[in-house]
């Protein structure tokens, strides 16, 4: 009997006798019915990291994915040698989202393909663990959130700063800073400031080359698959591992790279994971069409008034708050201007509970913390920043159509084309 | 002038042809405009770029045509200046804003791509048309799908222009099976009507990929018949993902009809849907069930709670979320209880009912651990009183972390149940006090008071913990009393408590609880030293200086005064810790910190930072002052950093320092700049190291660009020698870092007083000193020095020639010696009437024997001999009371008549631009 077809078997019934450790704070046994697999597509940076590339007892690797027979060797070797497990390779992602030993698909491609690919496993039927930025299009987001939503899927945007570790530079996690705003003492709207000086490092080294000599593309890559939906563009290098942010077509640079990172933790801060900016200004140099450049700010604004500012490298008040609110600011380290402010939150109630135990949510079927839909909306909020950078004008954006008014150039890089025959 | 220009662009916007001019204002023809854009692109701002792009635009198609045709193919390169101008144009003209340049660009695109003789330049010129075609482009753009390689770029294209719809019908009967794919997509992206048969015909004999692309199509604009195809298409799959994606555009197409609320169909839909194996479809079948019939469809959802799949169930719960009246709510437990409570009670506590609160709390005794935890949950989201109290047999219990989260998170009323518990058994008291600790409930402090004398050790421990969250400004008296008294053990409870009870403490209230502190023994004071610290006033302040003063106390008072976050205790800690040199260190290292936190002028911190490094403290503390010096962005940090490049410990921070200067001050430009960047390449060796050593390239690059002053022929004929010419200061003495080089100007910061001059060199006896000059700021004071020594006052040692800013109010008083240009206090000036602030002024002195000359802007303003001016006395006789000079400021004037000397800048305060100096010797 296939591992699939036993699960079916047993029903919900099995997976569900098992009491989850955060709420008990005990050591939990796996039972082989919970045991869950995932396949890993791009094996490549990330997809091999040690934090990814994994298999324990409760989420075991089977299969993995890279158009690039380098990384798939490697990868393939690796999981022998370290984790003592034998995977299942394939070259087509079709192949691994088919393959009914795969419970979970981990979307870790560059973000051109984390779309596609996200749709299409939730059609058939797979949970999905996608790696940030959540899409590069703001249609590509919105199509992955309807499939998920209407397969019933599990999503986790992977990203986790609203719930766990120091938020950078910013020395301090962010469950203080949601209590904080929660509670009112900072006033309200509230200003945000992304800067070098608030503790945050937008990369600007992701940049790309202007004039790149076509070359031969190596043997072991397939460069046509690695392109995929991509427009066409002859093969350089630099176009693929390890610099692919540098270029429009498959990200934008380190707004894209660590902008969710950085913007997903305000949004839920802010309380707006059921909303978007109504307007995007960027003050930055003329793009190119091909290679992405740097820029000096881009400044989101919400309907409340709320504001989020990203000033890149080292532009911006270098004494800009964190956060700023009529009644007080918040700075690097939670040094705040209210004074004693860690004994008046006392006063007031936590933030509510999150769920951040992605495979507990695939067995209990709840949503993960950044999900398909508020991790749609941080994705929107960096890809409206990419659409004005590229214009190199201000947009208003409606959060309820997501459409940009009335600018239609602006609404084509909603819903970019595609490459036949790839479509999302 | 205004007006003028509003007709202008007015005219512009009605007849884009017009415009079409040989040449612009400045005379370019349009290879010379789009030869000047080119050189500017990328702009660095929308302002210029903008101005670049009506430049090129108004230059007509032709322009545009010139611009395009000289792109090269994609496999030669060497394109990027000319796609940034392109694809610059098409994002300007795509600008609501800039609509009328529109057609200018269309039809300038469509010349150059029939002109283009490659199919690379061409393929990228159509792309261009995305964004802001019109219906001519699309009738333009059809002939070339006809073109193997442009098909897919020019079909694209085409379909993202609105209104072309026809076009793609008119492509579409004439398809090729090569271009279907593309084809099929853009009749869905358009929602191309009257389209399905055509699409169906293309399926026979079709390969997977064109298969996958028609049936997209057929979801998105199909009908019966496609409805009917791909129904069949899906059960033959057996709902299966497949890669013609069939289910999912069958599953698409059902979506349609459920919009439409065509019941009948999509019924009909999904009961096949319903009884698949694939959980997905199960549940997208609930969704269009939902979406087609609303909360007719609570049935199905409700019989789907019986479904041995958790997967369903949970969907289907979700879906019932919107319609959880009482009695969807009393099914829902119905159809799970006993199976599957942990699911409904999650589920009732997310929606909030209350209808349903007794079995809730009946969970609470389940045997399922996952149950209890949920009805704990729901009842605390729900809110009720009663449920709340059904909680408290569980207080301290393995389910106390699930209680605690769910209590310190609510905005529910949860009071009762703390109370009832603080009155329970040791244990529920435990897990009460446990709580109070996280979130604050002032009304229980009698009660948390009381347990503190608990025989119980862990209950009276959990009560001085607990303290805290209890106690207001009004427990004040008490908790200083108690700190008196209370054990060793708890007296960081209580210190906490005090704290928390002063978080939001009048002055008067934190005064009166030191000032009624009283009989306090020296070996007790100490534990009020954290108090102090956190009260943060004057009069805690002192007590922490008194207790710092007396031996027995020192250690502790220190520790608590290092504590305090108050910018204004900086000095003292500073004259404390310049006497103690135990505790030195420690001390300027908060000092410093301080310094860096407070609002101080840059000028003001540097010179607190030069104090302390001048301590020669241990390398963290020097290290951490430098990373503090950024902050200054001062030219003059970057000179004390510099210093300390040499020693391995500081090196690597004085480094990043002064790139992290450097670098965002490109108007820092003189040589020293260089040279000092030059050496940092070399010495940084941290993990940024190669990024900032591209940085500092980068940098470089930027800064050589200002030119270098250079004299002109007439002046190099007739012997002049440069003394600045905008790079560097190697011919002068004195304070260089009060004078500093910034674009190409001597920038000067300096401070009155004699260490704030510039001196030449050399020394001067006769002749020509030839500078321009530029006041940024009202009442700028400055002025030449000549024939003067070093540090004296040049005016009477010397002889100054005033740079006066006369003109500012605050010189009202001034006399006509004080003006600008005045041999000072010896020969007045003719009044300079100096233009607006920021402009640049040249001036020539002209010095020979007793003959002084000064000309500003071309105007002789003082022609005047020295000795006549004042008689030859200048320096009142020795010995006669009342005796004066004979100078008109009856001052003396010892240095008047010096046959030689330096000459100076004798700064007297910030503002003063200098720039081309140059000197010819008589």
């Amino acid at each position: 009997m296939k591992r699939k077809e036993f699960l079916t078997a047993m029903g919900g019934f099995a997976l569900f006798s098992i009491v989850p450790s955060k709420v008990l704070g005990g050591q939990r046994h796996i039972a082989p019915s919970d045991q869950l697999t995932k396949g890993i597509i791009g094996v490549g940076g990330i997809g091999r990291s040690t934090l990814h590339f994994t298999n324990d007892e409760s989420c075991r690797l089977t299969a993995i994915c890279d158009v690039d027979s380098n990384h798939l060797n490697a990868a393939k070797q690796q999981a022998k040698e370290k984790l003592g497990v034998n995977v299942n390779t394939y070259h087509n992602y079709r192949d691994l989202i088919c393959d009914p030993n795969v419970d979970i698909v981990h979307i870790a491609t560059p973000p051109h393909w984390h779309g596609i690919m996200a749709v299409e496993a939730a059609n058939a039927g797979k949970d999905v663990m996608c790696e940030k930025p959540m899409t590069r299009t703001i249609g590509e987001g919105r199509r992955v959130m309807e499939a998920v939503k209407q397969n019933g899927r599990i999503f986790r945007l992977n990203t986790w700063f609203r719930f766990q570790d120091t938020f950078y530079g910013l020395g301090t996690t962010v469950e203080p800073l949601k209590k904080l705003v929660d509670s009112g003492l900072l006033g309200w709207p509230l200003k945000v400031t992304i800067s070098g000086y608030t503790g945050f490092n937008w990369k600007f080294f992701w940049v790309g080359k202007e004039n790149l000599e076509p070359q031969i593309v190596p043997s072991n890559l397939d460069y046509d698959s690695w392109l995929g939906p991509a427009p066409y563009k002859p093969y350089n290098e630099h176009r693929t591992h390890q610099t692919f942010r540098g270029y429009w077509d498959y990200d934008g640079g380190g707004l894209a790279d660590m902008g969710q990172h950085y913007i997903d933790p305000v949004q839920y801060i802010l309380g707006k994971d059921n909303t978007s900016p109504v307007l995007v200004e960027v003050d930055a140099p003329q793009q190119h069409p091909d290679a992405v450049g740097t820029w000096r700010s881009i400044k989101y604004t919400y309907d409340d008034g709320c504001q989020i500012i990203l000033e890149g490298e080292d532009n911006g008040d270098p004494k800009a708050p964190y956060i700023e609110g009529p009644k007080g600011k918040l700075y690097k380290g939670f040094e705040c201007t209210i004074p004693n402010v860690m004994q008046r939150l006392l006063d007031f109630p936590d933030p509510e509970p999150q769920r951040t135990d992605f495979l507990e949510c695939v067995r209990t079927r709840q949503k993960f913390a950044l999900n398909e839909e508020n991790g749609f909306r941080s994705a929107t909020i960096v890809n409206m920043g990419v659409c004005a950078l590229r214009l190199g004008r201000n947009l208003k954006f409606d959060p309820v159509r997501m459409r940009f008014v009335g600018d239609d150039a602006a609404n084509q890089l909603i819903d970019q084309p595609m490459r036949t025959p790839w479509k999302i | 002038m205004k007006k003028i220009s509003v007709v202008v662009a007015f005219l512009l916007m009605m007849t884009p042809y017009i415009i079409n001019a040989q040449t612009d204002s400045r005379n370019r023809v349009a290879s010379t405009i789009i030869a000047d854009a080119l050189n500017i692109l990328p702009a660095n701002d929308k302002a210029t770029e903008d101005k670049l792009m009506v430049e090129i635009l108004e230059t007509g198609t032709k322009g545009v045509v010139e611009l395009a045709m000289m792109l090269k193919p994609a496999s030669v390169g060497g394109n990027a200046k000319i796609e940034y101008a392109l694809d610059g144009l098409c994002d300007f003209v795509s600008d609501p804003a800039n609509k009328q340049y529109g057609l200018i660009m269309s039809d300038g695109l469509r010349k150059a791509i029939e002109k283009a003789d490659n199919d690379e330049v061409k393929a990228y010129l159509i792309s261009l048309f995305r964004g802001f075609g019109n219906r001519k482009d699309v009738d333009f753009l059809s002939e070339y799908v006809k073109n193997e390689n442009l098909a897919e770029v020019a079909i694209q294209t085409i379909a993202s222009i609105p209104g072309s719809a026809r076009n793609i019908v008119d492509l579409a009967e004439n398809s090729t099976p090569g271009n279907r794919k593309v084809l099929a997509y853009a009749i869905a992206d358009n929602s191309v009507r009257k389209t399905e048969d055509i699409l169906i015909q293309w399926l026979d004999g079709a390969d997977v990929e064109t298969q996958e692309a028609v049936y997209y199509a057929l979801s998105v604009v199909g009908g019966d018949k496609s409805l009917k195809l791909l129904s069949a298409k899906a059960k033959s799959l057996k709902y299966n993902y497949d890669p013609t994606d069939a289910t999912a555009s069958y599953v698409r197409l059902l979506g349609k009809y459920a919009t439409r609320k065509d019941t009948a169909v999509v019924e009909n839909g999904t009961a096949k849907m319903l009884k698949s194996k694939n959980t997905n479809i199960n549940i997208a079948a609930m969704n269009l069930l939902v979406q087609t019939k609303g909360d007719a469809a609570v049935e199905m959802l409700l019989k789907s709670l019986k479904n041995k799949d958790k997967q369903v169930r949970m969907a289907a719960l979700d879906l019932l979320k919107p319609m959880a009246d009482s009695t969807v709510c009393a099914t829902v437990v119905r159809n799970m209880s006993k199976k599957h409570d942990a699911e409904a009670l999650n589920w009732l506590g997310e929606v909030g009912d209350k209808t349903q609160l007794e079995y809730v709390v009946n969970q609470l005794d389940s045997k399922d651990s996952l149950a209890v935890c949920e009805a704990i949950q729901s009842i605390i989201n729900i809110g009720d009183k009663d449920g709340m109290m059904a909680i408290l047999p569980l207080f301290g219990t393995e389910y106390q972390p699930a209680i605690k989260s769910a209590l310190i998170s609510t905005k529910n009323d949860y009071k009762e149940v703390v109370y009832a518990a603080l009155e329970g058994t040791d244990q529920q008291k435990i897990a009460a006090l446990n709580i109070l600790e996280s979130r604050s409930l002032p009304p229980a402090q009698n009660m948390v008071k009381r347990l503190m004398k608990s025989e119980n050790q862990q209950v009276k421990d959990a009560a001085y913990k607990a303290l805290k969250g209890v106690c207001n400004v009004g427990s004040a008296d008490y908790l200083r009393e108690l700190l008196q008294t209370v054990a060793g053990k708890y007296v960081e409870d209580v210190q906490a408590a005090t704290m928390k009870s002063m978080a939001n403490a009048t002055p008067a209230v934190k005064e009166k609880y030191v000032t009624l502190l009283k009989h306090v023994s020296p070996e007790i004071m100490p534990r009020y030293y954290k108090i102090f610290a956190y009260l943060n006033d004057s009069l805690s302040i002192t007590k922490l200086m008194a207790g710092y003063k007396s031996a027995t106390t020192r250690n502790e008072a220190l520790d608590a005064l290092l504590s305090i976050d108050n910018v204004n205790l900086a000095d003292t800690l500073y004259n404390i810790g310049i006497n103690d040199k135990a505790n030195m260190e420690r001390i300027m290292k908060r000092y410093v910190y301080l310094i860096d936190k407070s609002e101080r002028p840059a000028m003001d911190k540097l010179n607190s930072y030069r104090l302390v490094l001048g301590l020669n403290p241990k390398a963290d503390v020097k290290n951490q002052i430098i990373k503090y010096m950024e902050a200054t962005q001062l030219y003059q940090s970057i000179v004390i950093a510099s210093y300390y490049l040499d020693d391995e410990e500081t090196a690597q921070q004085a480094a990043n320092t002064i790139v992290n200067i450097a670098t965002r001050h490109p108007e820092f430009n003189g040589q020293e700049i260089t040279d000092l960047l030059l050496r940092i390449k070399d010495i940084l060796n941290d993990g940024d190291a190669m990024y900032k050593r591209t940085q500092i390239d980068e940098h470089l690059k930027k800064i050589a660009q200002t030119p270098k002053f250079e004299l002109s022929d007439d002046e190099k004929a007739e012997g002049f020698v440069v003394l600045f010419d905008g790079t560097n200061l190697d011919k002068w003495v004195g304070d260089k870092n009060g004078y500093i080089i910034q674009n190409g100007n001597i920038y000067v910061s300096a401070d009155y007083g004699n260490e704030g001059n510039l001196y030449t060199a050399e020394e001067y006896s006769d002749f020509v000193y030839r500078f321009e000059f530029c006041f940024m700021r009202p009442g700028v004071n400055n002025g030449v020095g000549i024939r003067t020594p070093m540090n004296v006052d040049a005016a009477y040692y010397g002889m100054e020639i005033q740079i006066l800013d006369h003109d500012d109010p605050i010189y009202a008083g001034l006399r006509e010696y004080q003006v600008h240009g005045s041999v000072y206090g010896v020969i007045p000036a003719k009044r300079v009437k100096f233009p607006e602030l920021g402009t640049w002024n040249t001036e020539e002195i002209y010095a020979k024997g007793d003959h002084i000359r000064v000309t500003v802007n071309g105007e002789v303003i003082v022609d005047g001999n020295i000795r006549k001016a004042c008689n030859g006395r200048n320096v009142a006789p020795e010995g006669k009371k009342n005796a004066k000079s004979g100078t008109v400021d009856q001052s003396n004037h010892p240095g008047l008549f010096n046959k030689s000397g330096k000459i100076s800048f004798c700064g007297h305060g910030e503002g003063l631009l200098i720039r081309n100096v140059r000197v010819k010797k008589l």
